[in-house]
């Protein structure tokens, strides 16, 4: 099955409504999920990270992308295990103890399933037990975000947690987070944006 | 090692001595000079901006020597004195007013407000109400007996110096100590000095003043009474207190009469104090029998529902573009800001700045007039990027600097006519951050309504309180969407209600029991543990909205 066209803008247009009827239709035929992922719905959302990181659009427009980004693969989701689909590895995504912000959190997320990760959403307000369990459940990076000056020392202790354990990473992110107190910190990654930490996972990986 | 610092009107003019090695932004800050440095030193915000005039010195990593005949523009916090004999200016736009201008005006006739029974107990003496703000802090010395003000003054407050916001002020008291600077710094270099200010404008005695009344948020108010705002800075958000006891001048070590009675409004929340509450009794708004909504349209964006007797509130993460932080000409409306502006489909600008000066920056009233106006000529779209031909066409296309790259620019004043010599323009960048913040006050609104039941269109009252509001073009507001389509008729302003709030604590003996009562009354509302909230985000943050229900002309 080549590209859908018609979902791949939706997405990129953030047209929800379109995508969730589109990727319902390919259901309801008896498509290939998996190669509607693999070759419409990853590409789109890759082509939005693009434009976002090139500065031709900014977050207003990425977020709405990425609810219908999400729209579309709430209705795959539970479909994928049983077709054989192979996700690329497990990442947990969530904001720090005390922080309660969670849109930019949420763009990770979708920017990480539209990378072909499979997402462990932690939501918010998690402490270090909640990472752990995480990664209990395979997950191998796990990617935390502070958007207060107030709740980011928190980040030190969920890396001090992990600092012992060589088969787990930590990403860490937000608006006051810096790449500089992710090294002081001693996090193995960083990301600047919601596009540049799916670089930083894989780059973990 | 002399440096000679200057600014740019010469009103200042002095040389201090200073080792190589040492960052201009310190030596200035020592020598008193008021260098704006919001960023924190992180070289980002440009606020520091100053003229090596000549000298030898460390530009980043960079060392220069700059000849008379050849000035450099650098970053004062990411330069370094290198040597002897340098001299450097302070552009106007580095400095910080030392006089803020801000609102001290409530369009309110508060000798309605107050209890009638309180106006048989006849008070005696002077008092002094406060607005203690983040950013501003306005004081008014009140006639106690004949019920009237007789003079305003008002100024940064001065725990700016150390951090900016609030979150940021949180975050700098780590230990007790860091609190005790910041109540020094809010009483003795800010609160007594506006009192002095007034009394001796006055020419009157301290010991004349007998009550004191301070409204502010919870983190303010915190800090005035020596508590840590700590937890407030985390979930759950709890503040030490919501309830500030009655104190005496001299405990505070307050510039009046040692005895004189200290009264703090009551706060509700970590993020919703006793200026709101403040808000909601000046209103009236507990006695509202239809719904209701006030809003505070700033930093922390301020939402309250009232309807009978079922009172919510919540805050709503706008974050501070609406107050010209985050946007690269964003300003206050303060003189030299660009307050309202036109264009049309020739993108041909009307412009209509504060003050008799050249201008100098872009206020959030005159961003949502761009966004309104860029909307009907076509030159913004619905996600808020620009018609690039339309830009070029008229002339009007920057490519300009962002935090992350280069990035599209609308010019709106040419440089040799702005105050900073550098062209004032809106990218899309900052369109963005205005579009995040108006996209948070609607949703929060539209939210706090869901939470009863209730839309935009059953709101018989919306009541705009802040200073932002006063400056808001009500029809662009609603053009752009952060203001709901609801018959102008149902939107009043009623200005500095903190202000107001507290001079009625002065007049009114009953109003510290209604404060008590309004602060215990509303349910706190978590915006992002309403499973609509997001949705309705997403939908406000493309011009107007992009739900149909939403859009202005669709509801009433």
């Amino acid at each position: 099955m080549p590209r859908n066209e018609e979902i791949h803008q939706a997405i990129c247009k953030g047209n929800f409504k379109v995508v969730e009827e589109q990727v319902q239709g390919v259901i309801d035929a008896g498509g290939d999920i998996v190669e509607l992922l693999n070759e419409t719905m990853i590409p789109a959302m890759r082509h939005v990270g693009d434009l976002f990181s090139r500065h031709e659009i900014y977050v207003p427009e990425m977020l709405i992308a990425a609810r219908a980004m999400q729209a579309g693969l709430k209705l795959i989701e539970p479909l994928l295990a049983d077709s054989g689909h192979e996700p690329r590895a497990r990442v947990a995504v969530g904001t720090v103890k005390g922080d309660l912000h969670d849109i930019g959190k949420n763009l990770v997320v979708m920017m990480l399933k539209g990378a072909g990760f499979e997402v462990d959403d932690l939501g918010v307000d998690c402490s270090v037990d909640q990472y752990e369990q995480a990664v209990e459940r395979g997950s191998r990076v796990i990617c935390l975000s502070a958007l207060l000056t107030t709740t980011m020392p928190y980040m030190k202790e969920v890396v001090s947690h992990f600092a012992d354990r060589e088969d787990v990473k930590v990403v860490i992110g937000g608006a006051p987070v810096t790449d500089e107190y992710a090294q002081q910190i001693g996090a193995h990654g960083y990301g600047q944006d919601a596009n540049d930490a799916v670089r930083a996972v894989e780059l973990c990986l | 090692m002399p440096l000679r610092i200057k600014t740019a009107d010469s009103d200042l003019d002095l040389e201090i001595d200073a080792d190589p090695g040492c960052r201009l932004l310190d030596l200035a800050t020592k020598a008193n000079v008021p260098v704006n440095a919001r960023c924190a030193s992180e070289g980002i915000c440009g606020g520091c901006t100053v003229v090596l005039e000549q000298g030898p010195f460390v530009v980043g990593d960079r060392r220069i020597t700059v000849q008379p005949d050849a000035p450099v523009t650098a970053l004062a916090c990411q330069t370094e004195l290198d040597g002897d004999d340098a001299q450097i200016r302070f552009p106007r736009s580095s400095l910080l007013e030392r006089e803020a201008k801000i609102d001290d005006d409530f369009s309110l006739d508060l000798l309605q407000r107050v209890t009638p029974t309180a106006t048989s107990i006849r008070q005696t003496g002077f008092g002094i109400a406060i607005d203690l703000g983040t950013t501003t802090v306005v004081a008014m010395l009140v006639d106690l007996e004949q019920q009237c003000v007789l003079a305003k003054a008002s100024m940064y407050n001065q725990q700016i110096r150390l951090a900016d916001d609030v979150a940021s002020r949180i975050a700098a008291c780590q230990g007790a100590e860091e609190v005790r600077q910041m109540q020094r710094l809010v009483v003795q270099e800010t609160i007594n000095k506006l009192i002095e200010k007034l009394l001796h404008d006055q020419g009157m005695s301290s010991d004349l003043v007998n009550r004191v009344a301070i409204s502010g948020n919870t983190v303010m108010s915190h800090l005035l009474m020596g508590l840590s705002p700590q937890s407030i800075g985390q979930a759950p958000f709890q503040p030490v207190t919501t309830r500030y006891d009655r104190c005496r001048a001299r405990d505070l070590k307050l510039a009046v009469h040692p005895l004189a009675f200290v009264d703090v409004v009551p706060s509700v929340s970590g993020y919703v104090g006793g200026d709101i509450v403040a808000d909601m009794h000046v209103a009236g708004l507990m006695e509202s029998a239809t719904p209701a909504l006030l809003v505070d349209i700033g930093t922390n964006g301020e939402i309250v529902y009232c309807e009978a007797d079922a009172c919510s509130v919540c805050a709503t993460a706008a974050g501070p573009a609406f107050e010209g932080f985050g946007t690269a000409h964003g300003c206050r409306a303060a003189a030299g800001a660009i307050e309202h502006l036109a264009f049309d489909q020739n993108l041909n600008f009307e412009m209509q700045v504060i003050g008799d000066v050249r201008a100098g920056g872009i206020c959030g009233s005159a961003m949502i007039d761009f966004i309104a106006c860029g909307m009907r000529s076509g030159l913004i779209n619905q996600v808020g990027r620009y018609n690039l031909e339309l830009l070029h066409a008229r002339d009007r296309y920057l490519k300009v600097d962002g935090l992350c790259g280069p990035v599209h620019a609308c010019a709106l004043v040419n440089a040799e006519q702005t105050a900073g010599g550098e062209t004032i323009s809106i990218s899309e960048a900052d369109l963005a951050q205005i579009l995040k913040a108006k996209a948070a006050i609607y949703a929060g609104m539209k939210t706090l309504l869901r939470v009863h039941n209730r839309q935009f269109a059953d709101l018989q009252r919306l009541c705009l309180a802040g200073a932002f509001a006063r400056h808001l073009n009500l029809a662009n507001a609603i053009t752009i969407g952060v203001l709901p389509a609801i018959p102008t008729e149902r939107v009043d302003w009623i200005g500095n209600g903190s202000l107001a709030g507290a001079m009625l604590t002065l007049i009114d003996a009953h109003a510290m029991d209604h404060y008590h009562r309004i602060a215990g009354s509303p349910r706190v509302v978590q915006l992002n543990r309403v499973a609509s909230f997001e949705n309705d985000f997403i939908d406000a943050l493309a011009l107007p909205n992009l739900n149909p229900d939403d859009r202005p002309g669709v509801n009433p």
